[in-house]
């Protein structure tokens, strides 16, 4: 499958335009970086590539067909999913994390396993779990079986580098298993060159 | 028993069933005391407190803590009318402004900004009497002048919550507006409701209070406590202090209990307290 972004323009409200004209795609099993510096639009790109926002001009096609159709056909599911910079902000503080994994589309024991989220967890409600401990359930919701491509915007960011390391070598490996297409945005060159085949410059590409 | 008094939840869990059911009574023995309210012994007029009278008589020798109660009883079942209608108004409009788009969000936002604006006791006094005052008067009054404030809160919550980032991941994770509502929203907004419900009882009661003692509520007749302070009025110089003191602090009193309730399931509701 290709998630492509043909000839995109955004702004916000009436507000300048952030992302002018930027063509770009991402096949599966590909492993793309996403460097530009603060503010420039990384976030706003990922949003516009998972349909959260809806581009101005250009669109968004995943093997083709607009994004939008295959939420229609899939029942609502996007098989293009992102993964927040801060998990706190992305689970419901009023339900158990065993709400939160079930909200997503038949999550595998063995990606729970994988990530290293314990049973017991599942009985607590997210203002008592630890920062990495909800972003590993964050990643293991988004990664349903009708996923197909991963957006990961700065998702180890606010993380150490032990539960980083931890985190990206299951990612890794379950990209590979599935054939996912995955795209990272990150501040840091070293993590980028590590998990990704090739990094792409959004202040090239945005004309 | 002893169980629930360990930590600070079971406790506050016991002092709400206690002050519920407290308030119950007060209603219940009001209600159906509404004639003796009315009994007159010219005999026992003017009677300082004592143990035949705890609340002492006025001066058609009534018994003034059978008309406290009374009064108190016609006021919390005024709120309790009052407060519900008007947090169900609030709940329409609120939630109404945030999901029926643009054009009826400015109209109910502009609707809670102009009722907010003009001060509260002369609209009260306005609708009450355009609608020949009285028990109908008051109930109108205060249930369309009260629903404001909450619904201007569960409005913003509900805005709030369908921009927060968990409401918009389960639309991408294929959830419909069913799913949300029941799983993200209600859930979210009914503690605020009730919370807001709750709270608008002392509110209430303290209005009727008001609007009665004015002469714009309830009719002179009623045992209301209204209409016990401004009698109380007239033989305050004459040194009968017990006609005003006793009702009024008791009349502080059920609102303060009111307002303790509604903090306690507040308290007890919200997840960033609920553990404590």
């Amino acid at each position: 499958m290709k998630l492509e972004a043909k000839n995109i323009s955004f702004g916000y409200g009436n507000g300048p335009e952030i992302i002018h004209n930027v063509s770009f795609s991402l096949e599966s099993g590909q492993r793309i970086g996403l460097a530009a510096d603060s503010g420039y639009g990384k976030t706003t790109l990922c949003q516009l590539l998972s349909g959260y926002e809806t581009p101005k001009k250009g669109e968004i096609l995943l093997d083709g067909r607009p994004l939008s159709l295959w939420e229609k056909e899939n029942g609502g599911y996007c098989p293009v999913q992102l993964l927040w910079q801060h998990p706190e902000q992305a689970v419901n503080p009023r339900r158990k994390m065993g709400a939160v994994i079930a909200e997503g589309d038949g999550i595998d024991q063995r990606i729970l396993e994988g990530l290293g989220i314990r049973e017991e967890w599942m009985e607590r409600y997210p203002g008592e779990l630890s920062g990495g401990e909800l972003q590993r359930f964050c990643i293991a919701r988004a990664l349903g079986k009708r996923t197909k491509f991963l957006l990961a915007d700065e998702m180890t960011a606010m993380l150490d580098l032990i539960t980083q390391s931890e985190i990206w070598t299951f990612l890794l490996e379950e990209v590979k298993r599935r054939d996912l297409g995955l795209l990272v945005v990150s501040h840091s060159q070293a993590l980028l060159e590590k998990v990704c085949e090739s990094v792409i410059d959004l202040e090239r590409i945005n004309g | 028993m002893r169980e629930l008094w360990k930590n600070r939840r079971g406790r506050t869990i016991l002092g709400i069933f206690v002050t519920a059911v407290l308030l119950a009574m007060i209603c219940l023995a009001g209600w159906m005391w509404s004639d003796e309210a009315l009994l007159t012994d010219l005999s026992q007029k003017n009677l300082a407190p004592c143990w035949a009278h705890p609340f002492g008589t006025d001066f058609m020798g009534r018994d003034m803590f059978i008309r406290t109660v009374t009064g108190l009883s016609m006021s919390i079942r005024l709120g309790v009318l009052t407060a519900f209608a008007s947090a169900v108004l609030a709940a329409l409009l609120g939630i109404g402004a945030a999901v029926l788009g643009k054009t009826a969000d400015s109209v109910i936002t502009w609707a809670i900004d102009l009722i907010m604006g003009i001060p509260h006791i002369l609209l009260l006094i306005l609708i009450s009497y355009a609608f020949g005052k009285g028990f109908l008067g008051v109930a109108v009054g205060i249930t369309l002048t009260h629903w404001t404030s909450l619904a201007r809160i569960l409005r913003g919550e509900v805005l709030q919550l369908s921009e927060s980032r968990y409401v918009k991941m389960a639309r991408k994770l294929g959830h419909g507006a069913g799913y949300i509502s029941r799983v993200h929203m209600i859930p979210h907004i009914l503690p605020q409701f009730f919370t807001g419900l709750i709270l608008m009882f002392p509110h209430a009661v303290m209005h009727e209070a008001s609007i009665t003692f004015l002469g714009f509520g309830l009719s002179p007749e009623q045992p209301a406590i209204g209409i016990i302070l401004s009698e109380s009025m007239k033989y305050l110089s004459m040194g009968y202090w017990w006609l005003s003191l006793l009702p009024g602090a008791f009349l502080v009193a059920v609102v303060l209990l009111f307002h303790w309730l509604g903090h306690s399931v507040s308290a007890l509701l919200d997840p960033d307290s609920a553990h404590v």
